[in-house]
């Protein structure tokens, strides 16, 4: 799938995240929805807050993860998706 | 003409609060110095408190599917119904207004007052966590055992405490932050254990030793009048054992321990809380900050033994030999 290069998301003032070893756990404090992400998707969950941004995000975990890149987009999608789902990531307008 | 109602009060004190009650909670200790924290526990009926708001925020469901308790928004409390008493907690003020149904045993109030009014209360106190766990301290550490009712909390924690092992509580561990400690630290509860019948008999409890626990259940009670040892100060919490979610039998033979990963550890653990409003976003952020830093510092084991008296001392050692294996954590 092509990616716009302006994607862009957002983590809710109301979403609270800690790492507790190597997963990271989230909280939606208006929804008391939890979930906890694997290493990956914690690294992804860090640069998400660091940069907002898509793109530089797979870029960066294309070049920490030896992981088909294909795949790698493929699963970071889906992510985005299901933590959009529970209201713990927003995309940008 | 000067008219005059006398009405008794009684002190006790209970997790570093003095608790001023108009209803006898004998389990309790009684008042033997002053407390910068106070609960009071009145009575009062329910049509002088304000009407619940919507929908319950929580519903607590009987195995059979029925509604046991409920919980609303009332303004800057909560309204809590039982089928036998109507509660309203007013975490500000610190204070419960309590009134029975009629014809309520006194022992029934007494429990629910104890079991679940203060510890609701507590909940939502800046400083304090309450966890649906029994605990025993072993050594200098704290091991609690997490599960629903019916799953053998309790008997578990009899069972260390008739070996001698100091009991924290039976049923409700609250963890409290000790500032000078810099830590959370698991405290002891009142000095009683509620026991169902065969667990009773397992543990060689006579009849003269315990007493009616509540109205509508055949456990029973007992604490100072067994030779039970109860722990007198807060420890740090160590380990977490988490029963099954099921009461049917899943394991046969010697105990099995697994650890747990830290998502199924949280889960765990945020599924023990004691809570009235699960959306309060401010009780939300306090509960997730100790629910993380317990996460990372506490072990986590699942725990399947088969469910016959006899394995107990077996599932004992069991425990208290992973407590001792080396880990990362301690």
């Amino acid at each position: 799938m092509a990616a716009s290069p302006k994607e862009k998301y957002y983590v809710p003032e109301t979403v609270l995240s800690r790492t507790v070893g190597t997963d990271t756990i989230l909280l939606n404090l208006e929804t008391s929805t939890y979930h906890s992400l694997n290493a990956v998707g914690g690294r992804f969950w860090s640069l998400i807050l660091e940069d907002n941004d898509f793109q530089r995000a797979l870029a960066t975990l294309q070049a920490e993860y030896d992981v088909p890149s294909a795949q790698l987009e493929s699963d970071l999608r889906e992510l985005c998706a299901e933590l959009e789902g529970l209201s713990l990531l927003k995309r940008s307008a | 003409m000067i008219s005059s109602s006398s009405r008794k009060n009684f002190q006790y004190q209970l997790w570093h609060h003095r608790i001023t009650s108009d209803f006898d909670l004998g389990e309790l200790e009684l008042a033997s110095h002053d407390a910068e924290r106070r609960i009071r526990i009145c009575r009062s009926s329910e049509a002088s408190w304000p009407g619940p708001e919507g929908e319950p925020l929580l519903e607590d469901r009987s195995e059979s599917g029925e509604v046991w308790f409920a919980t609303w928004k009332a303004g800057d409390s909560y309204i809590i119904r039982f089928p036998e008493c109507s509660f309203r907690i007013q975490p500000r003020a610190m204070r419960i207004d309590c009134d029975p149904a009629s014809g309520a045993a006194e022992s029934t109030i007494a429990h629910l007052i104890l079991d679940h009014a203060i510890p609701r209360l507590l909940s939502l106190s800046q400083g304090f966590v309450v966890f649906h766990a029994s605990a025993v301290q072993v050594g200098d550490r704290v091991l609690a055992v997490l599960g629903q009712s019916g799953r053998g909390k309790s008997t578990l924690a009899a069972s260390f405490a008739a070996q001698g092992y100091p009991l924290l509580t039976d049923d409700c561990l609250v963890v409290r932050w000790e500032e000078g400690a810099g830590q959370w630290l698991a405290q002891p509860s009142y000095q009683s254990v509620r026991l169902w019948p065969d667990s009773v008999e397992a543990l060689g409890i006579p009849d003269t030793e315990l007493r009616e626990f509540a109205g509508y259940s055949t456990k029973k009670r007992t604490g100072r009048e067994v030779d039970f040892r109860f722990a007198s100060g807060g420890s740090p919490l160590a380990a977490c054992f988490v029963l099954p979610q099921t009461t049917a039998p899943t394991h046969l033979g010697k105990p099995l321990l697994r650890p747990l990963t830290v998502n199924d550890a949280f889960v765990a653990l945020a599924g023990a809380v004691f809570r009235v409003d699960p959306v309060d976003a401010e009780v939300n952020r306090r509960e997730f900050e100790v629910l993380t830093s317990l996460t990372d510092s506490v072990r986590f084991w699942s725990l399947e033994y088969e469910r016959k008296y006899d394995w107990l001392p077996i599932v004992q050692a069991a425990m208290i030999k992973a407590i001792q294996d080396p880990a990362e954590k301690d």
